[in-house]
């Protein structure tokens, strides 16, 4: 099995608004149980005698709610040119490969494998530069602006209830623009399938596959989200409006989600030689990866 | 108007450094140890001691003003403010002196600017400037210094703007560059004052720069009258300022959050002046000036500040430090913001492109509601407040009041309400809309609004000139305008009119005017349909085309209406009513209507209302068949009817209890429909509000928290339980003794998501949870920074504090968090929560920044009262403290006795990186 990266159709940077019914689809309801304390997973979880009926009544509570709801979802992807180089992935200016407009940082697992499987890191699946095959790389962003109005509202109201179903649903709804803005990029940007379920994974700065949050400036800046979503980071680099989603995309065959786990005092000194920190920052931003000394 | 000659030069001085203000002239007067005669040097006649009075010595004593003015320029200042603080009549009557505040005024000026010339004839390489100092006299105009009467107001909008003019006047005439309107307690007086220092500025036909600075007097951040500084930023926006900030009353560290504020909302610059920290028990500033200059160094790092100075305890020592502080740093960047619409009260409504539909209350208003007219004849303000409240408590966002009829004084009871209004907070942090077809009446009222408030409406009836002046006094005074689609011809009713009246009024106060079209809010007319007149079918689809015809045309503006004209004809027949308004609103907002005049508490959701009913609905609205109207009339009867019968219907069993059961029950259910009105026999039955909230409240509460507990109910019960509970206790915490509420308190837990992070739902639970076991919750909000968590838990004699955070960066804020605590000498327990918090992470890195206190990790909201409880029990919470220091010892040890897991060597693990299989 060998893989041959595809070229795509465009490498503009793309906004899409989709409206709430063309991504509600698209919302994965387990998670929004999940927040509300039930066990499992949806729909199982409404074949669950204990759990049934209030499960059926939070979920039509929630439907009313929706369709109620008026999210303004802002979306903006590229898929840009890359190749990999050691764990990090250098982007460029254009498809002459010659000048490095960002490079992306990533980590290595460190972990002692008994299934002697790989040690993956996200560059692992952009083709490398010395390999001389051109690859590419996409990233987005999503915000779905006007929840915390909506849940202010019903709070002024006293209506505490109104006003978490409205914050739920509305990060449901960032979830859900996120998985649409990934098969709208792939098919139509990428070229790759047909707007169906995507092929490759879309991991986060800030989750496990890619702890540091910090990454997230340079989405930031390539795709100009400030000014094309309208959306911020804040100085720990959250997300303003709260119900956003960030991440890049990866379109190997074979490409997985993963964490990282605790890395080691050697590449604690490479990744900060890497990104030009001090030793004292590095610690500061991989905190989670670290072993707590 | 243009603009003078010192705002260019200011603007090239500031543009490339921070521009530093002199510091306090009453410390500096106070040290020359002056006496009555330095005061009163027989030139003025008193019946009171002048001595204290500092603006008399620019005539009697010269010499030590200019020493002062001097001293600061030689520090380094390169603004001086003039010795005029208090030199206006109102605040002068004290003295008996409100004659001489022209030629105090003008003396000041005149010694200000000639210790600037001397500094700039020695050394001419650097601008510096004379800024006309004006306090913000000793009345307030949107406060009642009478207790008894929160109506009275001593003095008004035009007492001040006359003061202020007089003031302003006299200082340009003496020389003065720029004017500071300072310390300033109150947005209404500050109003006043731009008013004066404008219309004497178009008497001398330039504008010459005006700063504005306000005095925050208590921890949240609020001015003396209400305002957060988000809103006083709204109501003084207009006025095309040169600079906000803040001075006095607090020092330089606790100014800081506040000025952070400013700087991110300010499209103009932004001042600091803050006190040498704060006054000791005898009234003076112990802090020095390294001391200060210390503090403000992040004020320059971070890039808030265009001018800094100093207020109260400052001197030239302080002066010299920030000049120093300052040399060769960059100043605050003047940001862009995104075009919007500031409304305000005392909180600040922002409408943009992003926001939703803002319905604005109409039950304030003596032609709509019967009943509101009857208490405002009646003189029953106090009920009519009630109805003010209700809205907002309904949901309105804004409040309409109209007070026009013939049988009243519109004028006189309309600052009488609106003077009342002000005395309610709920009602006063929502922004009005002054609604009335009389402009004496607009005017009066605006004058009345510390805010900034929407008038309704000017229009082009009268024609071209008075509609231009109206549009132009309006926008001195700040206020967004209605503007609504009449001409000399009269009422648009078509489509066809009503562009060809808006367009024409668009063109006249954008171009001619220069008024930003997010100012204006444009009624197109809703007219009432359905009236069995065939000219009138198209009222409502008219209406809506128009508001996409505005939206594309009118960038920035907004479009507003009054709703219930549209179904006027089915008058009595109120379900028929709202559903009309729903299905209206629904085609209006999507065309682009964003603000409605509504009654809050009844809008009917679009897609509730029966098929049958709302297509017949949309028939009428949309104008979809000739026999439309028809259709509507013939299931009117029916709609109202089974209305009806649904609600005799919706009576359940359990409603034949007893009262107390029946409230509890109605708790356990998470049902508040049927609270108000079980309350009154629940207190008949057992006499005291304790004794209900004791009783049946608390039963109810437990069974929940039991049934919760024990994983029988689940979250959306318990959030709607605490719902019924809210409702409940609204109810009887009038009736309460402060000490009852105490008593029935858990305790007191301040809450926040800590500073960098946005996510609050985890937060937002733990609060109802945290509420249903009666606990009293103090929530922050997001983004909090330490300080103020800090602050919190003091100033709230808090029992514990609560942090949640969602990304891995919260966790080093909570960390933050935890050793201020310990550096502030807090001994109550720190909770923690958040998907990446953890145990071992608590044990490892926050407990030990905690040592006088615990740290505890909780995994999910439903174990927080659990946790609680037992760390803040009387008896046994000692043990408990104990019992947890000691698990996170044992988990520190065990972690350093196991050491760290095995790694893979960095480079053996990049040979067994995945392969790709490229080719």
């Amino acid at each position: 099995m060998s893989s041959r990266p595809s070229a795509p159709k465009s490498s503009e940077t793309a906004l899409w608004r989709p409206s709430r019914d063309e991504v509600s689809g698209l919302v994965e309801w387990s998670a929004f149980f999940a927040a509300w304390g039930f066990r499992g997973h949806w729909p199982a979880i409404a074949d669950d005698p204990e759990q049934r009926d209030e499960a059926l009544k939070l979920f039509r509570d929630a439907q009313d709610e929706l369709a109620r709801l008026e999210p303004d979802i802002r979306c903006v992807a590229a898929v840009l040119p890359a190749n990999a180089v050691g764990e990090d992935v250098e982007i460029y200016a254009s498809e002459a490969r010659d000048a490095v407009r960002e490079r992306l940082c990533f980590l290595r697992m460190q972990r002692v494998r008994a299934d002697g499987g790989p040690l993956y890191s996200l560059s692992d699946f952009v083709a490398p530069k010395s390999s001389g095959i051109p690859d590419w790389i996409g990233l987005f962003e999503v915000s779905v602006f006007g929840g915390t109005e909506a849940a202010a509202e019903a709070r002024s109201r006293g209506d505490e209830y109104s006003a978490l179903l409205r914050q739920l649903l509305f990060d449901r709804l960032a979830e859900a623009a996120a998985e649409w803005t990934h098969r709208k990029t792939m098919s139509d940007l990428w070229g790759i399938g047909d707007g169906g379920p995507a092929v490759g994974i879309r991991p986060a700065p800030g989750y496990p596959a890619c702890p540091d949050h910090t990454e997230k400036a340079k989405i930031w800046s390539l795709l100009e989200v400030e000014r094309n979503v309208g959306a911020k980071l804040t100085e720990n680099y959250a997300i303003s409006p709260v119900s956003s989603v960030c991440g890049l995309m990866f379109a190997h065959p074979k490409s997985t989600y993963f964490g990282i786990g605790k890395i080691g005092r050697d590449q604690l000194a490479d990744y900060a030689s890497r990104k030009g920190w001090t030793m004292d920052e590095a610690r500061r931003w991989l905190a989670p990866s670290l072993d707590e000394e | 108007m243009k603009k003078s000659e010192a705002w260019a030069a200011l603007e090239e001085a500031d543009s490339s450094r921070v521009l530093v203000l002199d510091g306090a002239m009453g410390t500096m007067i106070q040290r020359h140890g002056l006496t009555e005669a330095d005061y009163n040097d027989g030139r003025f006649e008193a019946s009171v001691p002048l001595k204290g009075n500092n603006e008399l010595l620019s005539l009697t004593r010269p010499d030590v003003i200019l020493s002062i003015h001097r001293a600061y320029l030689e520090a380094g200042a390169d603004i001086v403010e003039t010795n005029t603080f208090n030199a206006n009549r109102i605040s002068q009557r004290d003295y008996g002196q409100e004659g001489r505040v022209a030629e105090l005024n003008l003396a000041a000026a005149k010694l200000a600017r000639q210790a600037v010339d001397e500094a700039m004839a020695k050394d001419p390489s650097r601008r510096r400037f004379v800024a006309g100092s004006m306090g913000p006299t000793n009345q307030t105009a949107s406060m009642s210094p009478r207790v008894e009467d929160p109506g009275f107001r001593a003095v008004d909008f035009d007492a001040l703007e006359e003061a202020f003019r007089e003031q302003a006047r006299a200082l340009l005439e003496g020389g003065v560059d720029i004017l500071l309107v300072e310390t300033a307690f109150d947005a209404l007086n500050v109003k006043a004052a731009l008013c004066a220092i404008r219309s004497v500025c178009a008497e001398r036909g330039e504008l010459v720069p005006i700063m504005v600075s306000g005095t925050i007097s208590d921890a949240s951040g609020r001015l003396l009258t209400g305002p957060t500084l988000e809103a006083l930023y709204a109501s003084v926006r207009h006025a095309e300022i040169y600079s906000i900030g803040l001075n006095c009353a607090l020092g330089a560290a606790a100014m800081r959050p506040h000025v952070e504020t400013l700087a991110r909302i300010a499209e103009c610059r932004v001042s600091a002046h803050p006190n040498a920290g704060l006054p000791n028990q005898f009234g003076q500033y112990d802090q020095d000036a390294k001391g200060m200059r210390a503090e403000l160094e992040s004020f320059v790092d971070r890039r808030l500040v265009n001018v800094l100075g100093g207020c109260c305890g400052t001197d030239p020592t302080f002066i010299r430090e920030i000049a120093d502080l300052v040399r060769g740093r960059k100043p605050r960047e003047v940001p862009k913001l995104p075009e919007r619409t500031l409304l305000a009260g005392t909180d600040v409504l922002e409408i943009s492109e992003r926001s939703n539909f803002v319905n604005v209350g109409e039950r304030t208003n003596v032609s709509g509601s019967a009943k509101f007219r009857k208490l405002i004849e009646q003189e029953n303000y106090a009920e009519a407040l009630g109805i003010a409240a209700l809205q907002v408590e309904n949901g309105a966002r804004v409040i309409d009041v109209n007070l026009d009829d013939g049988l009243i004084d519109s004028v006189a009871v309309m600052r009488k309400f609106l003077n009342l209004l002000a005395s309610e907070p709920s009602v006063a942090a929502v922004p009005w809309m002054i609604d009335s077809s009389r402009w004496e009446v607009l005017e009066a009222g605006v004058k009345c609004v510390q805010g900034k408030p929407i008038v309704n409406s000017i229009s082009l009836k009268e024609g071209e000139e008075v509609f231009r002046k109206r549009a132009l006094r309006l926008r001195e005074l700040g206020c967004a305008m209605v503007v609504m689609a009449f001409d000399e011809k009269g009422q648009a009713t078509t489509y066809d009119r009503r562009v060809e009246i808006i367009s024409r009024q668009w063109k006249i106060l954008t171009e001619e005017l220069g008024i930003p079209g997010t100012e204006l809010f444009f009624d197109a007319n809703i007219l009432t349909v359905a009236t069995g007149m065939p000219e009138h079918d198209r009222y409502a689809l008219d209406f809506i085309e128009t508001a996409r015809w505005i939206k594309a045309n009118c960038p920035g503006a907004h479009v507003v209406g009054g709703v219930s004209n549209v179904s006027f004809a089915f008058r009595g027949n109120n379900p028929l009513r709202e559903a009309m308004h729903s299905v209206f609103l629904y085609h209006a907002i999507a065309a682009g209507m964003d603000c409605g005049i509504v009654n809050a508490g009844q809008l009917r959701p679009y897609d509730q209302i029966e098929p049958e009913l709302r297509e017949r609905l949309e028939d009428v609205v949309l104008c979809r068949r000739p026999d439309a109207a028809e259709r509507l009339v013939e299931i009117a009867e029916s709609v109202k009817n089974s209305a009806q019968a649904e609600s005799a219907a919706a009576s359940p069993e359990w409603r034949t209890k007893g009262a107390c059961e029946r409230l509890a029950t109605s708790l356990v259910m998470g049902v508040d429909r049927y609270v108000a009105e079980d309350m009154p026999e629940v207190l008949a039955e057992l006499k005291t509000p304790l004794a209900v909230i004791e009783g049946p409240l608390m039963e109810g509460m437990n069974r929940v928290g039991e049934l919760f507990g024990a994983g029988k109910m689940f979250l959306p019960q318990v959030v709607k339980s605490a719902r019924v509970m809210k409702a409940a206790v609204e109810i009887l915490n009038p009736l309460l003794a402060e000490s009852a509420k105490k008593s029935v308190s858990a305790g007191k837990i301040v809450l926040a998501t800590v500073k960098g992070d946005v996510h609050d739902i985890g937060k937002n639970i733990v609060s109802v949870v945290l509420a249903c076991n009666g606990y009293e919750v103090v929530d922050l909000g997001v983004m909090t920074p330490p300080e103020r968590i800090l602050e919190a838990a003091v100033a709230e004699k808090a029992d514990a504090v609560a942090l949640s955070g969602l990304i891995t960066p919260s966790l080093d804020e909570m960390r933050v968090v935890a050793e201020r605590m310990e550096e502030a000498g807090l001994k109550i327990p720190l909770l923690v929560g958040g998907a990446t918090t953890s145990k071992l992470h608590t044990a490892l890195r926050l407990a030990p920044a905690y040592p006088s206190g615990v740290v505890a990790q909780t995994a999910d909201a439903s174990r927080m009262p659990g946790v609680l409880k037992s760390l803040l029990h009387p008896v046994t919470g000692e043990a408990a403290r104990r019992a947890l220091l000691e698990e996170q010892a044992a988990a520190r040890e065990k972690r350093s006795a196991n050491g760290p897991a095995a790694k893979v060597p960095l480079d053996e693990a990049r040979r067994r990186k995945f392969e790709g299989e490229w080719n």
